[in-house]
């Protein structure tokens, strides 16, 4: 061990950047050598899993998670019970949606350590992600009660508290966050002001989220929170280059389904059905290939290509696994497309009892409750009773 | 279960003994506490008040009810002395109808004053009229400090009392309305007369209530020092490490060194008729299960809350509990450090999620590995250890209901307390039906009794390869504490002389051996 830590002091003391590499892209590297020379240390592959993990954050890419997934398999092997690697793990299937496997590893480690607030992390982002909000709000209130400014704690309680509808209060964490957050992790500390500039955004606050966004640039120019909530802001602005160079630039640094998504979306909205075509495609396929269907395909098929059944299919399918905010408001706008309207009012209503605020929810909401009323009073209008 | 034999004895005798962290009190032994000193509560007491005339079998008639917080305060320290934090809650509760929840609960919380901020110390006085400056006159130093008015008692603080009882919080104050005062620590003859503050900050309030805070000697003792070095206890007169001869064990004097000698701890103390704590609102006698009840300590401070208060603090709520502390060996010793901070803020009537280390400790495992097996332990699960954790014979009456499985110190209010002079400090196992782990009282050998009971298994029936002298007299050699208790409320001893304090170590007089 000491051999090791002194191999790994000297490497990253001294080693020369590549040109324009990101943090993580430079971690991977370092790692990538150290590894080379002792291939059946658990550590390093330890060391090269979590590079990749950070790599993921500043992407969004779930071909970066895969990587990590793939740099982890040997220290599982060689190191089964270490604690570390356990929570890669874990990281890892919370990062490509694989909520219920990550709670069936973290439940039984949590019982045995009931102070380790990382355990509890996990289990708040599996419960926020399948719904269960009240476990959820458990399990954040605890890494707050044992560890009051601790950053994880700080972080998952901001996005419940977006959730809950009180969004001063979630800038206010995701604030202390980024305070909190080392200067060895910059695409945290980026992701946070991305989220900021994203509350703010829905705020109307455009000014605000503009200067926001412009540190994050600063620090990470190629961040895919940071590029995507740019992209917003310049498609709120209605300057389109703009914001589709932003779009590109952030599927180019790591593509996924969702960076896709987004910039077809984009492109159609600028009038430039060719590529947006070509690229709904390609996103349609990447879409179908994940095991967790993302909303943006209920999306594309409910909003964009007029395949409502087969949107009401893929919400359905997310839905079976999930009852999270987001499900219920895709499933909503499914439903919709496929005129059951009362139904979609249930699912949205859903939603926004849990607290949620955001001005897209309570647009459906409104147009889904106009249309309800709508229909009733046709219904009463053709009613032979009158 | 192996028998303990001569042959593996001289094995022993180059081996250690007892089981790693055995001190039973609570001196650090959570993370969070190790970080948040003020908070950490080290021992707590309940026990049938008695008087220096106590006569056997006497009616009770009140408790007492301690809690001890802020560990190994080292009196001769300075500036600023070792005041109550402001920002915490200090609770003693009580449950008495078995839900493992409060039904009456104490509550202090302390307010700071500085009567001379210019001033670079805590405390400062000198003789009867003070020290004037040369020339001017002007007084420069106070007085001696004999009471609470004295300026020269720079750093002062007053403290409120509070009983909450069917949801009600009720003010529990001097009939005079005059404020109480926390006991400085005993910086040293020339600034004060301790003794003076300690009588003066001892209040009766009347209705049968008095009560006490300040800094006093920590009651606590034990070889902490041997304790922390994996179990290492002096070898005594047995020859075998952990094991105490028959004249040790039945003495009153020291034959190792009780590494808490010498320091002081943060005490709160109350003592209140016996019918205002029991369901009945009645003296119950012993036979009732009625006349037990559960008592734990905690300390708490405003949580910084999810769901944001309407407060105008921004984040911070209610006060979320720190710690909490009843029986002397739990968290100490059965819960394991990856769990340690969870059972602080958690509930006792949560502790079912501990069954499993109540049920078969892993100290206990230790123990017999560190013994090579030749001590023998009892198996799990450990069910004569359940009247620590439940209400039960032999503390609580037949009949009374057991409530969860929960971490209460549980206090029979209708067994008479034993006199002074005839307490055993072995309490309960040593055939004192007032002593721990029926409640727990200042003179109980918490350290040797929780031992005996939790890896000698003295509590089991017979249980295969209990050795007589063996399993019964495990033990780490300090039997008493340093200073003398007082025989009236709050019973606690006098705050060493910071000045003159002395800690006594190993192979000094009264210390005992080093090895």
């Amino acid at each position: 061990m000491k051999i090791l830590a002194f191999a790994l002091t000297a490497l990253l003391s001294g080693s020369a950047s590549a040109e324009n590499a990101s943090p993580a892209q430079e971690a991977i590297r370092r790692a990538e050598k150290l590894m080379a020379a002792q291939p059946h240390q658990p550590q390093l592959h330890l060391l090269l899993a979590q590079a990749w993990v950070r790599r993921a954050l500043e992407t969004g890419s779930p071909a970066h998670y895969d990587q990590a997934e793939a740099a982890l398999a040997p220290a599982l092997i060689l190191s089964p019970e270490n604690l570390t690697i356990r929570k890669l793990q874990i990281e890892i299937l919370l990062g490509i949606g694989h909520w219920r496997e990550a709670l069936e590893i973290t439940l039984p480690l949590h019982r045995k350590m009931l102070d380790d607030v990382d355990l509890y992390g996990y289990l708040t982002d599996a419960y926020i992600a399948l719904g269960d909000y009240g476990k959820a709000e458990e399990s954040a209130q605890w890494m707050l009660d044992l560890r009051p400014a601790n950053v994880a704690g700080l972080l998952r309680a901001a996005r419940l508290r977006e959730l809950f509808g009180d969004l001063e209060g979630a800038i206010d964490f995701f604030n202390r966050t980024a305070l909190g957050v080392g200067a060895d992790q910059p695409e945290m500390r980026v992701l946070m002001l991305s989220e900021i500039a994203r509350i703010l955004l829905a705020q109307e606050r455009t000014e605000q989220a503009e200067a926001v966004l412009d540190q994050a640039l600063k620090m990470s120019p190629f961040h895919q929170a940071a590029l995507r909530q740019l992209a917003a802001l310049r498609q709120r602005q209605k300057r389109w280059p703009e914001a589709l160079a932003a779009l590109r630039r952030r599927h180019e640094n790591g593509a996924s389904p969702q960076s896709l998504f987004e910039l077809a979306a984009a492109l159609s909205k600028a009038g430039q059905m060719d590529e947006a075509g070509r690229l709904f495609a390609e996103f349609e396929s990447a879409a179908l290939g994940r095991g967790d269907v993302p909303v943006e395909l209920v999306s594309y098929y409910a909003d964009f290509a007029s395949r409502p059944s087969q949107a009401l299919d893929a919400a359905l399918r997310r839905a079976r696994e999930r009852r999270d905010v987001d499900t219920r408001r895709a499933l909503a706008r499914a439903l919709v497309a496929n005129g059951r309207h009362e139904e979609a009012l249930k699912e949205i209503e859903a939603a926004l009892a849990v607290g949620i605020r955001d001005p897209e929810t309570r647009r459906l909401a409104s147009q889904i409750r106009e249309a309800v009323a709508a229909k009733g009073r046709r219904q009463e209008a053709d009613s032979p009773l009158l | 279960m192996k028998r303990f034999s001569r042959l593996k004895l001289t094995a022993l005798l180059l081996g250690l003994a007892l089981p790693l962290c055995v001190f039973a009190a609570n001196h650090r032994e959570a993370p969070i506490t190790a970080l948040d000193h003020k908070a950490d509560i080290t021992d707590v007491y309940a026990f049938v008040s008695y008087g220096p005339n106590q006569a056997i079998g006497q009616t009770p008639e009140s408790i007492t009810l301690i809690m001890n917080v802020d560990p190994l305060l080292e009196p001769a320290n300075g500036p600023t002395l070792f005041p109550f934090d402001p920002d915490i809650l200090y609770e003693i509760k009580v449950d008495n109808n078995f839900d493992a929840r409060p039904d009456v609960t104490f509550q202090f919380r302390f307010q700071t004053e500085f009567q001379l901020p210019g001033v670079y110390t805590a405390v400062a006085g000198v003789g009867d009229s003070g020290a004037n400056a040369p020339g001017t006159g002007n007084l420069v130093v106070p007085p001696r400090i004999r009471g609470f008015d004295n300026p020269g008692l720079n750093l002062r603080q007053t403290y409120t009392l509070s009983l909450v009882r069917d949801g009600k919080s009720i003010p529990l104050a001097l009939p005079s309305g005059e404020p109480l005062f926390a006991v400085p620590a005993n910086a040293g003859g020339r600034t004060m007369v301790y003794e003076d503050l300690y009588e003066a900050g001892t209040y009766d309030l009347g209705d049968g209530l008095s009560v006490f805070a300040g800094t006093v000697d920590d009651p606590f003792w034990i070889d902490l020092g041997a304790a922390f070095d994996t179990a290492n206890f002096r070898r005594l007169g047995s020859g075998v490490p952990g094991v105490l001869t028959a004249f040790e064990d039945s003495s009153r004097e020291n034959f190792a060194s009780d590494t808490v000698s010498g320091y002081a701890v943060n005490s709160i103390a109350v003592q209140v008729p016996i019918e205002m704590v029991t369901r009945t609102g009645q003296v119950e006698p012993a036979t009732s299960p009625n006349a037990t009840i559960g008592v734990w300590a905690t300390t708490s401070r405003r949580r910084v809350t999810l769901r944001r208060s309407p407060a105008p603090s921004f984040s911070n709520g209610d006060f979320r509990q720190i710690q909490r502390m009843a029986n002397p060996l739990i968290n100490e010793l059965i819960i394991g450090i990856g769990s340690k901070d969870r059972f602080s803020m958690d509930f006792p009537r949560n502790d079912a999620q501990f069954a499993d280390f109540f049920l078969d400790p892993p100290i206990v495992r230790i123990v017999e590995a560190l013994y090579g097996g030749a001590l023998a332990v009892p198996d799990a699960p450990r069910l004569d250890l359940l009247p620590l954790v439940t209400y039960a014979p032999p503390i609580a009456a037949e009949g009374t209901p057991s409530g969860p499985v929960a971490d209460l110190l549980r206090l029979n209010t209708g067994v008479p307390a034993t006199p002074p002079n005839a307490i055993n400090r072995l309490g309960l196992i040593g055939g004192d039906a007032a002593g721990f782990p029926n409640g727990r009282r200042l003179q109980d050998d918490v350290v040797d009794i929780v031992l005996r009971v939790g890896v000698g298994g003295v509590l089991a029936p017979s249980f295969a390869g209990f050795a007589p002298g063996i399993n019964d007299r495990l033990g780490d050699g300090v039997n008493v504490n340093d200073a003398p208790y007082r025989n009236t409320f709050p019973y606690l001893a006098l705050c060493p002389d910071g000045r003159n304090r002395r800690h006594v170590d190993p192979g000094e007089v009264g210390g005992g051996p080093v090895e």
